[in-house]
């Protein structure tokens, strides 16, 4: 069987399978191993064994499950309430008020909980009601949670990319570096657009703004650094070299467990749901990734990767051509998949293909974590959408969509940015090695 | 059919709550190992091992708690369109693909696990632990996906409610 009939083959099973709600951790294996028997009969399915043990005993992907339940315990210690507050006093200022504490509430804890919807989720909780109540439209609100939500990858640490780095054998700490500025271009995106929007239509937020005294002031910026050291600490230490990405992982945890102790909020059966939660979500990420690597293994046994690098090489389309061609294939299949499972699927046929191009492997991990925030947002199943229709059960979720569009036309441009502009990505991973 | 959902619940339940502390251990182990090395500059020399081996066992004890919960990620944009009874069987059909793949890989992770016990493989780390033990939670969990699945199909087929215990944000973000 040629490669062009197999990748067919592979493309039918996937779509058919994924679009009649076979989970995608079922079909991405099914596609592999009908492909392995197709070519070698029964013959490689005990290297499946190997494949499944090298996947899980993964030193690199311990991370996952800690950085998660970091993730969790902050989010159910009242930090999350805290830091929200305190951005809010300090925030005051700046058109859009809260609309703004949204945006860098939704960044910060993002960042921490590795989980783009759990955080639109949780400060859209203490949000929405708040926002509401105050007078504040909908139509920013709604945005500003979906679209704050989506900065979690971006800033780092960030499950997608410690996903990544496993797969195709990186350094993690370089690609969590390379996200520092372009999370910080979209922060400062977001913030420029509500600004903008909120100039061009005061109606849309209170007329009156609360004033606050300097002992208020003083409170928030306290309310505000437990979590901000946090991250600078988990960062810093990898740049610096101090810990691994692992070690900053459970070290993040220690951390984040003496901060709920000094709240008094966390309970054992807080904590004991944060350990589930964790163990689930890690569990998924883990099956996830075994079943790409068992479609990569059939995708690499057939020669596609490598065929379809040649075929496209020998189109000789030009870099950008070759790239927004990329960007419109991952803005089609983010509509129905999440941002792992896409890159489960589409990096083993790609990997090859962007060596040969010479497009760089950490810039492209930073384009593909955008892509994956892009899929949070993209109906029909964008997890942002439904995490924030979950707790605005009033508003349709077309409405939830438009309010996110101009987030995910920013996300878009940034990729963009960052085609014209790798530097943005890669200068700071470059001075790290100096 | 009652036996059977009586006994995965059990398992969920009890295998859930070991996963949980397998990941207290992991965390213990990352920090002792980070202490040890700042402050009295040495090294557990098995932290990286055996970070490995817990993460192993803490994903497959978490899978049948995926499955049974329904935390799987799919797209149900088409299906829940459906009548519900073509639902049914459509759901019938994902879980013996599930099945015939759970069941696949039982075979494959059982022969991993059979030729370490078989030729006494060990780590090559200074522990030299006998892959079998950490080896074992693979075919283990495999299995218990398979009676999962078992379950799932037998529900459906005998016209009872399909569990949809979980929530539109469980996915990783």
């Amino acid at each position: 069987m040629s490669w062009e009939v197999t990748l067919l083959l592979y493309a039918v099973l996937l779509g058919v399978a994924i679009l009649f709600g076979v989970p995608v951790v079922a079909t991405m294996s099914l596609v592999g191993l009908v492909g392995i028997t197709l070519l070698h009969g029964t013959l490689l399915w005990p290297s499946l064994g190997d494949i499944v043990w090298n996947t899980v005993n993964s030193f690199t992907l311990t991370a996952v499950p800690l950085f998660v339940l970091m993730g969790e315990i902050i989010l159910r210690s009242g930090a999350s309430s805290r830091f929200y507050q305190g951005v809010s006093v300090l925030l005051n200022r700046v058109p859009g008020n809260l609309a703004q504490a949204n945006i860098m509430a939704c960044a910060v804890f993002s960042a921490i909980s590795g989980s783009s919807t759990a955080t639109a989720l949780t400060i859209g909780t203490v949000a929405l009601p708040e926002m509401r109540r105050r007078g504040y439209n909908d139509s920013i609100t709604l945005g500003t949670l979906t679209g704050g939500g989506a900065l979690g990858n971006l800033i780092p640490p960030s499950i997608f990319l410690l996903v990544y780095a496993a797969v195709i054998q990186q350094s993690v700490i370089d690609l969590f570096i390379a996200t520092i500025i372009p999370g910080l271009i979209a922060v400062l995106m977001f913030m420029g657009y509500v600004a903008w929007r909120v100039m061009r239509d005061p109606s849309l937020v209170p007329a009156r703004v609360p004033r606050y005294s300097v002992a208020q002031w003083l409170l928030a910026l306290c309310q505000c650094m437990p979590v901000t050291m946090l991250i600078f600490a988990i960062v810093g230490g990898m740049y610096f070299g101090v810990v691994t990405p692992t070690e900053a992982a459970g070290f993040g945890c220690l951390v984040a467990l003496l901060l709920s102790a000094c709240y008094r909020e966390l309970t054992w059966t807080k904590f004991e749901a944060s350990l589930l939660s964790s163990v689930a979500v890690s569990s998924v990420v883990m099956l996830i990734i075994i079943a790409g690597q068992i479609l990569s293994f059939a995708v690499v046994q057939a020669g596609i990767g490598r065929a379809t690098a040649q075929f496209l090489v020998e189109l000789n389309f030009s870099p950008l051509v070759f790239f927004t061609a990329l960007f419109v294939l991952y803005l089609v299949l983010g509509t129905f998949l999440d941002g792992i499972s896409m890159m489960m699927l589409t990096v083993p046929v790609l990997y090859p293909t962007l060596k040969l191009m010479g497009f760089s492997d950490v810039w492209f991990g930073v384009i593909l974590v955008i892509q994956a925030e892009l899929a949070q947002l993209s109906p029909p199943i964008g997890l942002n959408l439904f995490a924030v229709q979950s707790i605005a059960r009033d508003v349709p979720l077309t409405t939830i969509a438009w309010a996110s569009l101009p987030y995910a036309a920013m996300l878009s441009a940034l990729s963009f940015l960052l085609y014209f502009f790798p530097q943005l990505a890669l200068w700071l991973v470059a001075t790290m090695k100096d | 059919m009652k036996v059977l959902a009586g006994v995965l619940a059990s398992a969920e339940f009890a295998l859930g709550r070991l996963a949980g502390l397998l990941l207290m251990a992991l965390l213990i182990l990352i920090n002792v190992e980070v202490a040890a090395r700042y402050l009295f500059g040495s090294s557990t020399l098995v932290a990286d091992e055996y970070g490995g081996y817990l993460m192993a066992w803490i994903t497959m004890l978490g899978t049948i708690h995926l499955l049974r919960a329904d935390r799987h990620l799919s797209m149900r944009w088409l299906v829940d369109r459906l009548s519900p009874r073509v639902q049914n069987i459509v759901g019938i059909g994902a879980a013996l693909i599930g099945l015939a793949i759970s069941a696949a890989l039982l075979y494959a992770t059982y022969l991993l696990a059979a030729n370490s016990w078989q030729f006494g493989s060990t780590s090559i780390q200074p522990s030299a632990t006998p892959l079998v033990w950490p080896q074992l939670i693979l075919p283990t969990g495999y299995a218990l996906l398979c009676l999962a699945y078992v379950e799932e199909i037998l529900r459906r087929l005998l016209g009872l409610s399909p569990r949809r215990g979980g929530d539109p944000g469980a996915g990783p973000g």
